[in-house]
């Protein structure tokens, strides 16, 4: 379709959800295209699971307006939403067998039991749960659980699809073998869905465009590519993935570039959205795996700092090198490190601009360091 | 009446910790003898009134100290009181309706304390339990009081009242721990798929609470069926049949005072069993590896 707003299954509107003094959600806006796998990413209390809840209807915001598929329904209850909510413990109904489950919003919309049979069937069949149907949830496993609540959301062919935290219960193959149910069954139906995790790599792998959230604000809305390779703020940066920062001050600016002096050297960033000039006191950041160390070819960053430490993962080694405050890290496959090197040597490290981030020293709070 | 209620639920007890302790402790029961024979004198000391009680409903004479030799009489005799009889149909009737009116209050207002919140909850909430916490005396002489200042007649109807007064606590504390359990997750599934809330209530939650409000009425009736010292201070000439036996006591003990007290006895172990059977019970229960 042409017509850009007919596109959009779910646009939140300057979203606003308090609780007594707690801002829950601070001015949101989103905008969910049709069948988008969309998720909603952060740590836990970020607000992503009540601004879920208010898109399924079971939460109101305190300001704002929610639009599903163009139409306002920021008053309109849950049971007269066309979204369906995948529930965090899946609330299948104890007292009914799986089937009467998955015929229960059936039978909401008045469908005899005799007209419903065949839908019943056909989800069942999607979610790989035929020949179970006769059963309790006490009887099933965690992952058929999940499958029927799956099931049991699918089956009215909702607008879309809420999801909020389905995996969290899983244990981790599980996890994985369920991203990727999930994904074709997204595919199959070709649903939108609006997925709540605090997964970073669950969000990556599996969504077309992420929120990443924090403290009610959605930081930066984008794909798993530009959240990862362009991230908006420091936050976003150390949410996700693994991010040296290193602590320098601006020389000059052009519009294209920032030179930063780090140390005794001098590297260059690409220019963002926040200000700078000279004299400004900065962080530089860059990806590990994105680091070269002792590269081969003349890299525009390229620094000299101490290696500390140097730890085998299997795969990669994990280089760490300083110099004063400044520590960098580097991921090198275990054919490029030749182990030639001991602690307390100077190695050299470069990487390129496109790999280099800037932003303003006042980020730095909003680092999110995991228990170092 | 409620210390005979609170000693059988003490009763087992005690058996469900001996039970367990003789599977952990095989072999080494020498060491525990002495708890054992502890064990045994207490429940001597629990049961043999009650079980001199039952014998001595089948004795033929009126000694309480000889048993001469063994009769049905005296329960025949029961059957044929007209006024014994009466007050125990006076009793299921007062109880019943009671029970009724009393988990109608106590389930709506447990919702109510469970999901609302207000300032003054928890004082509330305290106070909510008085009627079942005061000596019944106290609660007994104040709706007294309360009903004669609004010109009430003693009757079958200020008994009724007096009797969901303290059972609607019981019913309202039973119920709170099962909605508190139960969440809203149910609830908000029910509605997501588009239930409304009348279809919710009666489609998923009435459900899942049932078990709880079955219990809940089985312990309800027990306590209000022979409870007697509020229904003493609110009954007129209409009889229930705990104050009808105290008052046949006044005539001396008698075998017939027996076998209707071993009947009371029994209707009440039945109670207590079921009443068991069905709080012990939730509908996740076995949700829960």
């Amino acid at each position: 379709m042409s017509d850009l707003s007919t596109d959009i299954a779910i646009e939140l509107i300057n979203v606003n959800k308090n609780f007594q003094d707690f801002i829950a959600v601070n001015n949101v806006n989103l905008q969910i295209r049709q069948g988008e796998f969309f998720s909603m990413l952060g740590p836990s209390g970020c607000g992503k699971t009540t601004t879920l809840r208010m898109i399924a209807g079971l939460e109101t915001p305190s300001s704002g307006k929610i639009l599903l598929e163009g139409k306002n329904v920021t008053s309109i209850p849950a049971y007269r939403r066309n979204v369906n909510t995948v529930f965090q413990d899946y609330a299948i109904f104890p007292h009914m067998t799986l089937y009467d489950n998955i015929y229960f919003p059936l039978k909401m919309k008045g469908l005899s039991r005799k007209d419903a049979n065949s839908k019943i069937l056909k989800m069942l069949r999607i979610v790989s749960m035929e020949g179970l149907e006769k059963r309790f949830s006490s009887q099933i496993s965690g992952g058929q659980r999940q499958r029927i609540a799956l099931a049991r959301a699918l089956v009215n062919e909702p607008k879309a699809l809420l999801l909020d935290e389905p995996l969290g219960a899983l244990d981790f193959k599980l996890r994985v073998a369920m991203q990727t149910v999930l994904k074709e069954i997204q595919s199959n139906v070709g649903i939108t869905f609006v997925y709540v995790t605090h997964d970073q790599t669950e969000a990556i792998t599996m969504s077309d465009r992420i929120a990443v959230m924090r403290d009610g604000i959605a930081h930066q809305i984008g794909s798993p590519d530009e959240i990862y390779n362009k991230p908006k703020t420091a936050f976003v940066a150390s949410f996700i993935g693994e991010m040296n920062f290193l602590e320098g001050k601006v020389i000059s600016v052009n519009d294209k570039e920032v030179k930063v002096k780090l140390d005794e050297y001098e590297v260059y960033c690409e220019r963002n959205d926040n200000k700078y000039s000279s004299g400004d006191e900065v962080l530089v950041c860059v990806r590990p795996e994105k680091v070269l160390t002792n590269p081969i070819k003349k890299q525009i960053n390229e620094v000299k700092y101490k290696l500390v430490r140097v730890v085998f993962r299997g795969d990669v080694y994990e280089i760490t090198t300083k110099l004063n405050g400044n520590e960098l890290k580097s991921v090198v496959s275990a054919v490029e490190w030749g182990k030639t090197h001991l602690p307390g040597e100077d190695i050299t490290m470069g990487w390129d601009i496109t790999n280099s981030i800037i932003y303003p020293i006042e980020m730095k709070k909003n680092i999110i360091s995991y228990g170092e | 009446m409620e210390n005979g209620l609170k000693f059988k639920n003490s009763g087992t007890v005690i058996a469900d910790n001996k039970n367990s302790r003789s599977k952990k402790l095989k072999g080494e029961r020498k060491r525990f003898s002495f708890l054992s024979i502890y064990s045994v004198l207490i429940y001597m000391f629990l049961y043999i009134p009650l079980f001199v009680v039952v014998v001595f409903s089948f004795n033929s004479s009126k000694s309480t100290v000889s048993f001469e030799r063994f009769t049905f009489s005296w329960y025949i005799e029961l059957f044929k009181d007209s006024a014994l009889m009466s007050a125990f149909l006076h009793s299921i009737e007062v109880s019943l309706i009671a029970v009724v009116i009393a988990i109608i209050i106590g389930t709506s207002g447990a919702f109510f304390l469970v999901r609302a919140n207000f300032p003054g909850k928890k004082f509330f909430m305290t106070i909510a339990q008085l009627p079942y916490v005061l000596p019944g005396i106290i609660v007994g002489i104040a709706l007294l009081i309360f009903f004669i200042s609004l010109n009430f007649k003693l009757n079958a109807f200020t008994i009724i009242l007096g009797h969901v007064s303290f059972t609607t606590p019981v019913v309202l504390m039973q119920m709170m721990s099962r909605i508190q359990r139960l969440g809203k997750t149910y609830e908000e599934a029910a509605q997501d798929l588009g239930a409304n809330p009348m279809k919710t209530f009666f489609l998923v939650t009435l459900p899942l609470i049932k078990t709880a409000i079955i219990g809940a009425a089985f312990l309800a009736f027990t306590i209000s069926f022979d409870e007697i010292v509020i229904t003493y201070f609110l009954t007129g000439t209409w009889n229930t049949l705990p104050v009808f036996i105290y008052g046949m006591m006044r005539f001396g003990l008698s075998p017939k005072v027996y076998a209707v007290s071993s009947l009371v006895l029994i209707l009440s172990i039945v109670m207590v069993y079921f009443m068991a059977k069905f709080t012990g019970k939730t509908e996740e229960a076995s949700l829960k590896k």
